[in-house]
């Protein structure tokens, strides 16, 4: 406004002319606004404002409670196999007791003592594993925020972000997919219990104390 | 002494009075007009290098605030941050970690045991009883409960590490986050301030147009007005001509304008726009007097 005062007040004086020209050229190179491109980047820094404001409503919803459920999610999928695979193995320490006649015995006890430790053990990896889906959950939700703010800072444009964020969000939010546990009593299973079975049809074959310690 | 002659009374000389002054009044003020024309767009020109000084100043102002308040704000998230990494807030971590993941496992082992009937994993009393194997077991389940539960405890702090690191990780990731506007804010205000020092190296630009303009026109008026001077020789040469031609003689023009303009000639051997006006008003007027009363001047 001020230049067009100015051009519109000193309209015929050719150096006034030649000079406003100059001031045109360089508020289009600036493209638009005062001319020194101020202008755009107030409004390129208010968008970054509104895009990060954005940005922290979308990703508000991931607090405590939702990686907590993601944690929940994974003890839901491996703590019944655990269990199950415990109740199997300790059926299979229970035959093999009761086929080497020692059920009621301080072996037994032993070993039953350290089918729960392998319980425990099994039981404490898998609750080490749903912190550390929480964990992976948190940093998968940092990526996808750093992600789009990165997009915002460079695209200046806070419309990419609602579109973006849908992509972003979608496999943090999409239902998991865990690795299968394995045979979690497979070891303590080599350890002891093949031990007790060789030993009920062989009694040959050395115990595992002799196998130990001689 | 030199006389003039005149056989028609004083009105040849009263009418040459006339035209001096008339001459000297119109060279005069706008001499001075122009002179004062030319200071009063000097000043201007002054002004408004003053005003493109002083909105240089306020740019270069205005840019080194906003970069102190991003810089304010980027040392106050690298502050958080570190105060997130100092070793008070890493045992917190630390802790706060492990205890989640005892309570998780100690969960976990309660629900299994509610759930699906296995062996509750707790320290329990001694149960009185006179079996031995009895004894023996209860025995064995207390130090087992025991030592579970130690070994989740250990496994938890050990666990706790990783939390630590990954809330490390989540914290550096926040900060570059918070950075990264502010860096790209701070990167903006610099890319665009020689395009706003330049604007505003302009910024007086109205007023040294205004200054040029005044000045120009005060040169002009100036320069004619001391072309005009320099023309009185020129006039007074041709007022001499035009004299002698109807009659008159002498050199009363020339010691007159001479006497008036003994450096101007010099200073303007080129007669302006005014100057031409000036002469030809007073040329003619004298070729014309000389014209109708042919005198002698001696």
């Amino acid at each position: 406004m001020r230049l067009i005062e100015f051009e519109s007040a000193t309209a015929g004086n050719p150096l006034v002319a030649s000079r406003a020209r100059m001031q045109r050229l360089t508020r289009h190179e600036y493209g638009g606004g005062g001319g020194d491109g101020s202008d755009i980047e107030k409004k390129r820094q208010a968008n970054l404002d509104a895009g990060m404001s954005q940005i922290s409503n979308i990703f508000g919803r991931y607090n405590d409670d939702f990686y907590k459920e993601r944690g929940k999610a994974y003890t839901d999928f491996a703590v019944p196999q655990v269990q199950q695979q415990f109740k199997t193995t300790r059926n299979n320490l229970a035959y093999a007791l009761a086929r080497n006649g020692i059920l009621s015995s301080s072996t037994a006890n032993q070993r039953n003592q350290d089918l729960q430790s392998e319980l425990s053990k099994n039981l404490t990896t898998v609750g080490n594993q749903a912190q550390g889906e929480m964990n992976k959950l948190r940093s998968d939700v940092s990526n996808a925020r750093s992600n789009l703010t990165n997009q915002l800072i460079s695209s200046g444009d806070p419309s990419v972000i609602s579109g973006n964020a849908a992509v972003a969000t979608q496999g943090i939010s999409s239902t998991p997919s865990f690795n299968s546990l394995g045979d979690m009593f497979g070891n303590w299973t080599n350890t002891y219990l093949t031990n007790i079975n060789a030993r009920a049809y062989n009694p040959a074959v050395p115990s595992l104390r002799q196998q130990l310690f001689g | 002494m030199k006389t003039l002659l005149l056989d028609g009374g004083d009105y040849p000389m009263g009418v040459l009075r006339a035209g001096i002054e008339a001459r000297v009044n119109c060279q005069l003020y706008p001499l001075l007009l122009g002179l004062a024309a030319s200071a009063v767009g000097t000043g201007l020109q002054v002004a408004g290098s003053e005003e493109s000084r002083a909105a240089m100043e306020s740019t270069r102002a205005n840019f080194l605030a906003q970069q102190e308040k991003l810089q304010k704000q980027a040392s106050q998230v690298f502050q958080n941050s570190a105060k997130q990494a100092s070793a008070d807030a890493a045992k917190a971590t630390l802790d706060k970690g492990a205890d989640q993941r005892s309570q998780l496992v100690q969960a976990l082992k309660q629900a299994s045991a509610t759930d699906a009937g296995l062996p509750q994993d707790t320290v329990t009393s001694y149960e009185v009883t006179d079996d031995p194997t009895r004894r023996a077991a209860n025995v064995a389940q207390t130090a087992g409960a025991a030592s579970r539960t130690a070994q989740s405890t250990a496994a938890a702090k050990l666990g706790a590490y990783d939390d630590f690191t990954a809330q490390q990780q989540l914290d550096n990731a926040e900060a570059s986050r918070q950075l990264a506007p502010i860096a790209s804010k701070s990167q903006g205000n610099a890319r665009i301030l020689p395009g706003q020092m330049e604007a505003a190296s302009h910024a007086g630009d109205s007023l040294s147009q205004w200054g040029q303009i005044v000045g120009a026109l005060g040169s002009v008026a100036s320069l004619g007005a001391a072309s005009g001077f320099g023309a009185a020789s020129t006039g007074a040469t041709a007022a001499q001509t035009a004299a002698t031609t109807g009659g008159w003689s002498g050199n009363l023009f020339t010691s007159l304008a001479g006497g008036m303009t003994p450096s101007v000639t010099t200073a303007a051997p080129a007669a302006g726009s005014w100057a031409n006006a000036v002469s030809g008003l007073v040329s003619p007027a004298l070729s014309q007097l000389g014209s109708r009363k042919k005198q002698t001047y001696i």
